[in-house]
């Protein structure tokens, strides 16, 4: 209920009030405090109003901190309320925190009511509202240090249904690469050596090559037949190498990244591969890298929209082709071009960088033929040679299911969950 | 704008400059118009380099945030812009009918500079000493000359794609004649070639690089064709490109 004496004061107004609140005058202090309260409590809908009857509260004029808590125990103006549900959120440990919970206070608007059920742990009452995190997680990305910190330290306290905020399923080849990182540690430390050859299908042979050095130390082996067969061949053919070290790309930077962004929103992304390649065809650079960025989502490499790209007019649309990883030529180590910038910007071996499930059976040809060319002295042979049969394996395999992953950063731990 | 990017986009002015790294390359030529010295190799600190000239649209900014005067009548031909505008058509094409100090107060208000005379070289030349920016031989067909116009003057600044320098500038050859910071003086190769690297000392005319769509001769298209012009010459087919410090 709107309460309709409510009133807005100046900031000078307000100052004066609080040096009346707290005034110290010999005999005339607690007149003086007494009328600045019936004065803030005219101003309730004022946050800096209502933080003074807040500090009021723990005045040793025990008449005056009683009225006060007393007032805003009893609020019944929504702005008020949602006011000093605000300072509750602020500091869920503070005095106006114990105040709205003893009054039953609460937030009107429903993202701030799960963020306040949750800060001051009334935790039953906020899975009724929230079960699924919806609006912790959104409150959670906006809030300021100080809150996240507080909503982690809940997270954490022990109270299992807290685990599900930090849940997350993912395709293991769309993870970054701390998360891919941490999941392979995590199989490692325990020893579970079939997902982690599931993890080197998944996975560009940046990590996969690593990987089979790793398994080639154990003495498992895949109970399937196919799977079998496989990791002999490939085991084979790696004999224990490592990626060659690859120095490091240099930075994207701002610009170049935000025209690679503007190509993931929905405008462009909605649009079809040819009406993609038909503006491309005119675009000046900046919109250009911005469709290739969009077209790297749509099309496959070795696709025509992929040649073109590779063959375009303007540089900085190849760079893109590469470094979205649309543009792959399986007949050479590195990428070559007549500008400076694009071979040192883009992957040193995008072989190395080639996502498996990129793969298409016309791609496995190019593969295959330049397996059977290979002059390669980079040590890349290997690479194109396992990669042609990580290639062949899942294109041919009845059912290849891509690796999903359940991400807990906080946990420090990767679990694979059934696909759905 | 110390910066380690390949790419950058100044925020004032839209201009994107590319980064030319700091390494040895091969200046001048015999000739004299090519500083009349054996080529010779020289080392200049890293900076970046505008991808391409600075366009009307850009320039226009420029002029509606400072109320500089707006592109002058030229000394010959016809003005491009009317008034404070130019026709919407050629907003991606250089600016033209600017002066040396124009040029100059652009780059001021941008936060930028123009580059020095060796700086342009090497971003059009590359490491390598090549005669154009695309390679070794002549090819009317990869700038704007008088020979390819047909009746039009300038073109946009993304044109001819296929024939950026080796650090992946636009029309370092061609289109428009481009506004150096240094002053012209016939010896300055030659003191360079010494190792004497002192700037120029001022004189009547600074250095235009690059050739433009008024010229014929296949020289005026050299990267290391130094040309010159006084500074308070506006002119239609003389424009600028921006420069920075990496």
């Amino acid at each position: 209920m709107p309460d309709r004496s409510q009133v807005n004061l100046t900031q000078e107004e307000i100052e004066r009030l609080r040096r009346r609140a707290f005034s110290t005058t010999p005999l005339l202090a607690r007149l003086f405090r007494r009328g600045a309260i019936r004065s803030l409590r005219r101003a309730l809908r004022q946050r800096q109003a209502l933080e003074i009857l807040v500090d009021l509260c723990d005045h040793p004029d025990k008449g005056a901190a009683a009225e006060c808590r007393n007032c805003l125990e009893k609020l019944n103006d929504e702005l008020a309320t949602d006011g000093l549900c605000e300072l509750a959120i602020e500091n869920p440990v503070g005095r106006a925190a114990e105040i709205c919970l003893r009054g039953q206070l609460r937030p009107s608007d429903h993202d701030r009511l799960c963020v306040y059920l949750f800060v001051t742990n009334q935790l039953d009452s906020y899975f009724e509202e929230d079960f699924e995190f919806q609006c912790l997680r959104r409150e959670y990305e906006d809030a300021r240090p100080k809150l996240r910190q507080h909503i982690l330290r809940i997270l954490r306290s022990g109270d299992r249904r807290c685990l599900a905020f930090f849940s997350h399923r993912k395709l293991l080849s769309e993870c970054s690469e701390q998360e891919i990182l941490r999941t392979l540690r995590s199989f490692h430390r325990h020893r579970d050596w079939s997902r982690l050859f599931h993890a080197f299908q998944d996975l560009p042979l940046r990590y996969g090559l690593r990987i089979l050095h790793d398994l080639a130390r154990t003495d498992w082996e895949p109970e399937s037949k196919e799977d079998r067969a496989l990791y002999r061949r490939v085991l084979e053919q790696a004999r224990g190498q490592l990626p060659p070290p690859s120095r490091p790309s240099a930075s994207l930077g701002a610009a170049f990244e935000s025209w690679i962004a503007m190509g993931k929103n929905p405008v462009l992304a909605e649009k079809e591969v040819e009406e993609l390649l038909g503006e491309l065809v005119r675009a000046a650079p900046p919109r250009a890298v911005a469709l290739v960025s969009a077209l790297s989502d749509k099309a496959s490499p070795g696709s025509e929209a992929s040649r073109e790209i590779l063959e375009h007019h303007h540089w900085l649309v190849r760079l893109a082709g590469h470094v979205t990883g649309l543009c792959i030529d399986f007949r050479h180590d590195g990428v070559d071009d007549k500008v400076h910038w694009v071979p040192r910007v883009a992957p040193e071996f995008p072989i190395l960088e080639f996502q498996p499930a990129d793969a298409t059976p016309a791609l496995l040809e190019e593969l295959s033929a330049s397996v059977e060319n290979d002059s390669s002295k980079t040590g890349l042979s290997v690479a194109r040679k396992v990669l042609q049969s990580v290639l062949a394996h899942r294109i041919t395999v009845a059912s290849f299911e891509e690796m999903i992953v359940e991400i807990e950063p906080f946990a420090g731990e990767f679990e694979e969950v059934d696909s759905p | 704008m110390a910066n380690s990017d390949f790419l950058i986009e100044n925020e004032k002015d839209g201009s994107l400059l590319v980064k030319i790294p700091r390494s040895s390359f091969l200046a001048g030529g015999l000739e004299h118009h090519q500083g009349g010295c054996k080529p010779f190799w020289i080392e200049i600190p890293d900076f970046y380099l505008g991808l391409h000239a600075v366009t009307n649209a850009q320039y226009k900014r420029f002029v509606d945030s400072t109320a500089h005067t707006p592109p002058r009548k030229p000394l010959s031909g016809t003005s491009i812009w009317s008034g404070r505008d130019f026709p919407p058509e050629l907003a991606d094409h250089p600016v033209v009918c600017v002066t040396w100090a124009d040029a100059r107060a652009y780059c001021e208000w941008a936060e930028l500079r123009l580059p020095g005379e060796l700086e342009w070289e090497k971003g059009a030349r590359g490491e390598d000493g090549r005669a154009y920016p695309w390679g070794s031989h002549w090819d009317e067909d990869l700038c704007r000359n008088d020979i390819n116009r047909r009746i039009e003057t300038t073109t946009s600044v993304w044109s001819y794609p296929q024939a950026t320098s080796a650090w992946g500038c636009y029309q370092m050859s061609g289109n428009v004649w481009e506004w150096c910071a240094d002053w012209h003086q016939p010896n300055t190769y030659r003191r360079y070639a010494r190792g004497e690297l002192s700037a120029p000392v001022p004189g009547k005319s600074r250095v235009v690089r690059g050739g433009s769509w008024f010229n014929v001769a296949e020289e005026s298209f050299l990267c290391s064709y130094r040309f010159q012009c006084r500074p308070g010459d506006a002119e239609t087919h003389y424009g600028f490109r921006v420069a920075g410090d990496a």
